[in-house]
């Protein structure tokens, strides 16, 4: 659990946190560079599809906290999750840049099967996307190229690119397989 | 180089001030006909390339140059690993973008340009050919902004 204001310069540099969830370590570390991580809370920065709204016909409201609701503190569930967890952010240059794609995936394996997958991805919509298409063909199978491929394959079902970032639906499914291949191969 | 002084003491106007005029010329004189004035460089830039997902970092860069005497060292190396980032940052990360409808350059700001940052690039070396150039100035010293 973490405190709404807990800075993620903190995060970041736990080690206790580093070891029980090394994806929330990375996705912070990537996500913004020293100075920004030592003035901004997880609070502030939580990535969560569900508090994001899409643009629609109030492109003025991005989120769906009510005046005077705040964000008191952040649950991230242990669990196997974290032992085949990965974010990987794809960008012009290494660092102070945005992602042109991202992508969390984390998996539950067992006895050799993928239990279950949570990903998401990040840069190609107007909020963090969760992509539960991918989640249900990887649930049962067999961890390798095969099935991160397939995975990948149907992260962008639905896409509606434009002239400018058309790249960016192939590049999701290469950004897809590759965290996927990771977070499998993770001992 | 040529340079031409011509000295001519007037005579006193008033019996008290004394004037004196001087003119001079310079200019390329015919060693310039002769030699090359300019410094040469050649950069090397190890990339690293990952296909599956077309990223692009610059592993190493060294860049040696034959630039007349070395007055500052530190100075001079400044100059051209600089040169040597705008030049990989020009080669990776610039872009001009041209507005369709009348052909103004619609990114032409510095806010919009990427400069590779210090993660971008492992390691970044300039050298120097230790060599006399007698003929460019007399100090034997050349611009070093080409990288």
């Amino acid at each position: 659990m973490l405190g709404a204001l807990t800075r993620m310069a903190e995060v970041a540099s736990d080690p206790m946190t580093a070891q029980a969830q090394p994806m929330l370590v990375e996705a912070v570390v990537e996500g913004a560079s020293p100075q920004l991580r030592n003035m901004e809370t997880i609070g502030g920065n939580l990535l969560v599809e569900d508090l994001y709204r899409l643009p629609e016909d109030t492109p003025h409201l991005e989120h769906t906290l009510a005046p005077c609701e705040l964000i008191l503190e952040v649950h991230v569930p242990h669990g196997s999750w974290a032992r085949h967890a990965r974010y990987l952010k794809v960008r012009d240059r290494a660092s102070y840049e945005f992602a042109l794609v991202s992508v969390a995936a984390a998996l539950d394996i067992e006895h050799g099967l993928v239990r279950a997958a949570r990903i998401a991805a990040g840069g190609v919509g107007t909020r963090p996307w969760r992509l539960r298409g991918c989640e249900a063909v990887l649930a049962g199978q067999v961890p390798g190229r095969t099935t991160w491929e397939r995975a990948a394959q149907v992260a962008t079902e639905g896409a509606r690119p434009r002239s400018a970032n058309a790249y960016e639906v192939e590049l999701l499914e290469r950004t897809m397989a590759r965290a996927l291949e990771i977070a499998g191969e993770m001992a | 180089m040529s340079t031409v002084w011509i000295g001519r003491p007037l005579p006193r106007v008033d019996g008290r001030a004394k004037v004196i005029e001087a003119e001079a010329s310079s200019g390329p004189g015919a060693e310039r006909q002769q030699y090359s004035m300019h410094a040469f460089g050649a950069a090397f830039v190890e990339v690293a390339i990952d296909p599956g997902l077309a990223t692009i970092r610059a592993r190493r860069a060294l860049g040696v140059y034959a630039a007349g005497r070395t007055v500052n060292p530190r100075l001079a190396r400044s100059q051209c690993t600089g040169g040597m980032v705008g030049g990989i940052g020009m080669a990776l990360m610039e872009r001009t973008v041209l507005d369709p409808r009348d052909g103004r350059v619609v990114n032409a700001s510095l806010a919009d340009c990427l400069a590779p940052v210090n993660l971008d690039i492992g390691t970044l070396e300039a050298e120097f050919v230790d060599e006399e150039h007698p003929y460019v100035n007399p100090l034997g010293v050349m611009q070093r902004s080409l990288s």
